[in-house]
């Protein structure tokens, strides 16, 4: 009886680590989320930061992560615009220039950030997209990325409001379709091996 | 000869090291005999940028509840508590008001987590390479506090706070 037991506890204490690293591969996987089938955005008409029309035509031929945010945003966006860019760099080592993703900052702040998104995110990368304009055809993107966003105006006049929005990042591939979602915690490199996989496995 | 030479020599860089460390500010702030402030910092922003956030460690070495009730800094003219919160996949903020801080209690403010939120930049701000700060506890002191400014590139990507709520709510 003893000696059954002592079997049993060494067949428990062996069960563990391998319950424990199936959680953990499951908690990761769990911020990567590869839609069945990708998805094609809809028509819609923004401005870039430079004040150039920025349509779906524009996300054609390169791979984007579009992340919705407001230069406002003390701690969310400057963190996950970071997070995105360690993303970037880990990729850099295993992968081509020209497959690593663009990134896209939509603002869903145009009243605020319309003036200043062209120098708030190049004191980030010179690299970095920024879209805004129209509330409604910002509406159709946010619509079409299966997203939410609330301007918090505590009242009408409200200037120093808070803006609530999705934190996830959209995988965008060459023809404007999404395929993927990813969601904080941005880990850079899981993350970064990840987005490896997925774009290798478009392009063979 | 050489032997005493080399050691010496090992010596003298370890010591240099060790002074270069000792000249980081902003390793450990002892704010008074019973608050605690680590590693207070703030990631630079561009100048257009209409906020700024700050982070740090505080911990209470006394056996009282100790109440952080104001929060100021010369270079804005609002400051707060506040917390970021992911539910459901979406962000928001929440103002915290007072700082409530058990005995011994150490509450560390990172991105996304708990953090200082800075609004309304005053002039002086973007050449600032520390930002000074003011708590003011329920009893009448006040501890003062620098953030120092650190390049954005040094916001850690490591672990954002309320990760597993928004996992968990997709499921």
């Amino acid at each position: 009886m003893k000696i059954k037991s002592r079997w049993l506890s060494q067949f428990l204490v062996l069960l563990l680590p391998l319950f424990l690293c199936g959680q953990l591969t499951y908690a990761q996987s769990d911020n990567h989320k590869t839609l069945k089938s990708p998805k094609p955005l809809p028509e819609f008409v923004l401005n870039d930061q430079f004040g150039k029309f920025f349509s779906k035509d524009k996300l054609k031929g390169k791979w984007s992560m579009i992340f919705i945010g407001f230069a406002a945003c003390p701690d969310a966006c400057p963190f996950t615009l970071a997070n995105l860019e360690a993303v970037r760099a880990d990729m850099g080592f295993r992968m081509r220039p020209d497959n690593i993703p663009n990134i896209i900052f939509l603002s869903v702040d145009p009243d605020r950030d319309t003036p200043l998104l062209k120098e708030y995110l190049y004191y980030y990368h010179p690299e970095y997209i920024g879209i805004t304009g129209k509330v409604s055809e910002i509406d159709k993107l946010i619509k079409g990325l299966d997203a939410y966003y609330k301007l918090d105006k505590k009242t009408p006049t409200d200037t120093a409001y808070n803006v609530v929005h999705s934190g996830k990042v959209a995988v965008i591939n060459p023809e404007g379709e999404i395929v993927a979602e990813i969601s904080p915690p941005f880990k850079p490199h899981s993350t970064g091996e990840y987005l490896i996989n997925l774009i290798r496995s478009f392009d063979s | 000869m050489i032997v005493f030479f080399r050691l010496s020599l090992i010596c003298l860089v370890m010591a240099l090291f060790m002074l270069s460390q000792w000249g980081f500010a902003d390793a450990e702030q002892h704010a008074n005999k019973e608050i605690f402030i680590n590693n207070a910092w703030s990631p630079a922003a561009p100048p257009v940028a209409p906020t700024r956030v700050g982070y740090f460690s505080i911990t209470n070495f006394s056996d009282k509840t100790i109440a952080i009730v104001d929060i100021t800094s010369p270079l804005f003219t609002q400051a707060s508590f506040h917390e970021t919160h992911i539910v459901d996949g979406v962000v928001s903020m929440k103002a915290l008001g007072k700082l409530v801080l058990n005995p011994k209690q150490e509450l560390i403010f990172e991105p996304g987590g708990m953090h200082l939120m800075l609004m309304n930049a005053k002039a002086g701000l973007a050449q600032a390479k520390s930002i000074p700060l003011m708590l003011g506890l329920e009893d009448g002191q006040k501890i003062n506090l620098e953030l120092l400014v650190k390049a954005p590139g040094t916001i850690a990507a490591s672990k954002m706070k309320n990760a597993g709520q928004s996992a968990h709510a997709h499921h």
